[in-house]
């Protein structure tokens, strides 16, 4: 077994130049010391002149420093066959002879003060740390991907949607540095398979999902949020490929339910479902661009919409906690009040319900009725399952009458009923429409939808402005898309 | 601007290569297999279809998705592929 002492050290660091003469003579005397420096190699040679030292080297690419990762120099380490028994960070003298004795290095530290404070570790710069930590997570295997070189005579942002990894606006470059940060908010191991995604069921690891939510611009708080919502996207019953692969307008919508939606800084007020919040944008934007990038979807090839819609860009929102009349979204579909829910459903383009003059809860519900019954279309009934954004105006219609979502929700499907007649091919002068055989309408009239069960109701928006927002949701039954909800990790 | 490393953001998968099936003989009479995804007006194509290629002596399956909205099940396309030497997929609009 051999002992050794390793010191590093740096160039401007007064403490280590007290030192740094009592090592150097030690060194230079055959000890078993090792002086290495954190900086430049004109930096320490500099200080060499200066103190007259000639046996300090350089920790090259601080590979001893980061794998040490002491807070202060000088550090001052005493290595058996290389592994650590004991360090001394900053000048402590009789550690520091203590130190030496365990390694059986004459060290002369009479003259030495008796304590003096370190400088910081040039590994804890944020100009170094960061590259470090891209180096060492390479290193472990926790990144993994391909690294791409763009040219010095290149544009990045150029480069990035020349080589097809953009949505058609410009990303975000996708360094090691920003996607290591952007890991440090999950404690999912990075290699670990979040979801197989369609249409060319590829699997998202962790750092596969990072990469594409530094390029969506997403705050590296929000990836929980982003992995939660990739997990529920991929839901078998969510049908992600039929939802890319369609004619109809639809787009992931992410409804962020619970508390971490605040404490991530998302937006469930006012124009929470248009711009200006980085994290609802950057969260849609992250979950589009992993489809895009690692299933492989791409728009007039996988993706044949006809026309297409904004959302498909990024489309998340919040949903409002504070002042709801009615139970979140995620603790109705199942979740506890303290866990926040993200789930997903397939959305057309939404529209706006006005009625700032309804003040019973059933001339509301009359509007919604309304609304509902031409949604997507006005002759056709089943399959498209309706979401209700309510702001607080409109929510507290219904909250002073103590109507439940439950009663909501069969209110308005009771007023979303449409004779029969007037739903078949030829009805109101147009072929459109239903065959008769599939329609059964007892005198009441047929519903838009099945049940009362399928219309969801969302609690979001600014105070002001009697403005609902009502969303179509494509094919949402069990032959189509379900919406799913999974549970964000709790990291923090 | 000096170069810039970044990290790959697809899934880094080599495209797959299908090499075609052997050309059908010309003149003789095959089975098809005709596949409705159930989009609207999708049979009527496969109707006017199904008459022509029965006019040329061929024999004609057809075949149902049971959703427009999702893939075709592994086992329909198993059964097609056992059972046809040709098939069309009918998208409609």
């Amino acid at each position: 077994m051999s002992r050794e002492l390793l010191a590093l050290v740096k160039h401007d660091c007064p403490t280590c130049e007290l030192l740094l003469p009592v090592l150097d003579a030690a060194a230079c005397d055959g000890a078993a010391v090792r002086i290495l420096s954190q900086s430049s190699r004109e930096e320490t040679d500099a200080q060499a002149a200066r103190l007259g030292l000639q046996c300090v080297t350089l920790d090259a690419e601080l590979e001893l420093s980061a794998r040490h990762d002491p807070d202060a120099v000088p550090a001052l380490l005493l290595l058996e066959d290389g592994r650590e028994l004991d360090r001394v960070e900053g000048l402590d003298r009789e550690r520091i002879a203590a130190l030496a004795r365990a390694a059986g290095v004459p060290l002369e530290v009479g003259a030495l003060p008796e304590r003096r404070p370190g400088c910081a570790s040039r590994t804890r710069d944020p100009e170094v740390l960061a590259p470090l930590r891209a180096r060492q997570a390479r290193e472990q295997g926790r990144i993994r991907s391909r690294v791409i070189r763009i040219g010095a005579l290149e544009d990045p942002f150029e480069a990035l949607d020349r080589r097809g990894f953009t949505d058609g606006l410009p990303v975000i470059p996708p360094t090691a540095e920003r996607v290591v940060a952007m890991l440090d908010h999950t404690r999912r191991d990075p290699q670990e398979v979040v979801a197989v995604v369609p249409p060319y069921l590829y699997a998202a690891t962790v750092e596969k999902v990072a990469i594409n939510a530094v390029m969506a611009g997403c705050p590296p708080r929000a990836l929980p949020i982003v992995l939660a919502a990739l997990d529920a996207a991929c839901e078998p019953s969510f049908s992600l490929h039929g939802v890319i692969a369609t004619t109809n307008p639809v787009a992931p919508l992410l409804v962020v339910s619970g508390p971490l939606a605040a404490e991530v800084g998302m937006n469930a007020e006012g124009n929470c479902l248009g711009q200006g919040n980085r994290v609802n944008l950057g969260i849609g934007r992250a979950l589009q661009l992993t489809v895009r990038n690692v299933g492989g979807a791409l728009p007039g090839l996988d993706d044949r919409a006809t026309l297409g819609q904004m959302g498909k860009l990024a489309a998340c929102f919040a949903e409002r906690l504070d002042g709801s009349p009615w139970e979140s979204l995620s603790v109705e579909r199942g979740l506890a009040e303290h866990e926040t829910g993200v789930t997903v459903f397939a959305a057309e383009g939404p529209r706006v319900v006005p009625d700032a003059v309804s003040r019973t809860p059933e001339s509301l519900a009359a509007s919604f009725g309304m609304a509902l019954d031409a949604l997507y279309h006005p002759k056709l009934r089943d399959a498209f399952a309706p979401i209700f954004v309510i702001p607080p105006s409109c929510g507290a219609v219904f909250g002073r009458a103590g109507w439940d979502k439950s009663r909501v929700k069969r209110e308005i499907f009771e007023r979303s009923k449409r004779p029969a007649a007037e739903l078949v091919h030829g009805a109101r002068g147009c072929e459109q429409g239903m065959d008769p055989t599939a329609l059964s309408d007892d005198g009441s009239g047929v519903p838009k939808v099945p049940s009362p069960d399928v219309i969801q109701i969302v609690y979001a928006g600014g105070d002001a402005g009697s403005m609902a927002m009502l969303v179509g949701a494509f094919a949402a039954n069990e032959r189509g898309s379900l919406p799913a909800t999974r549970r964000v990790e709790d990291w923090q | 601007m000096k170069e810039l490393e970044i990290l790959d953001p697809t899934a880094e998968q080599e495209a797959t290569h299908w090499s075609l099936a052997a050309p059908l003989e010309a003149g003789r009479a095959i089975r098809v297999g005709l596949l409705d995804i159930t989009k609207p007006r999708g049979e009527l194509f496969l109707d006017e279809l199904e008459q022509r290629l029965v006019a040329h002596g061929h024999t004609v399956e057809r075949y149902r998705k049971v959703t427009m909205t999702r893939p075709a099940v592994d086992e329909l396309v198993g059964e097609m592929v056992r059972a046809c030497e040709a098939s069309v997929v009918a998208l409609a609009d």
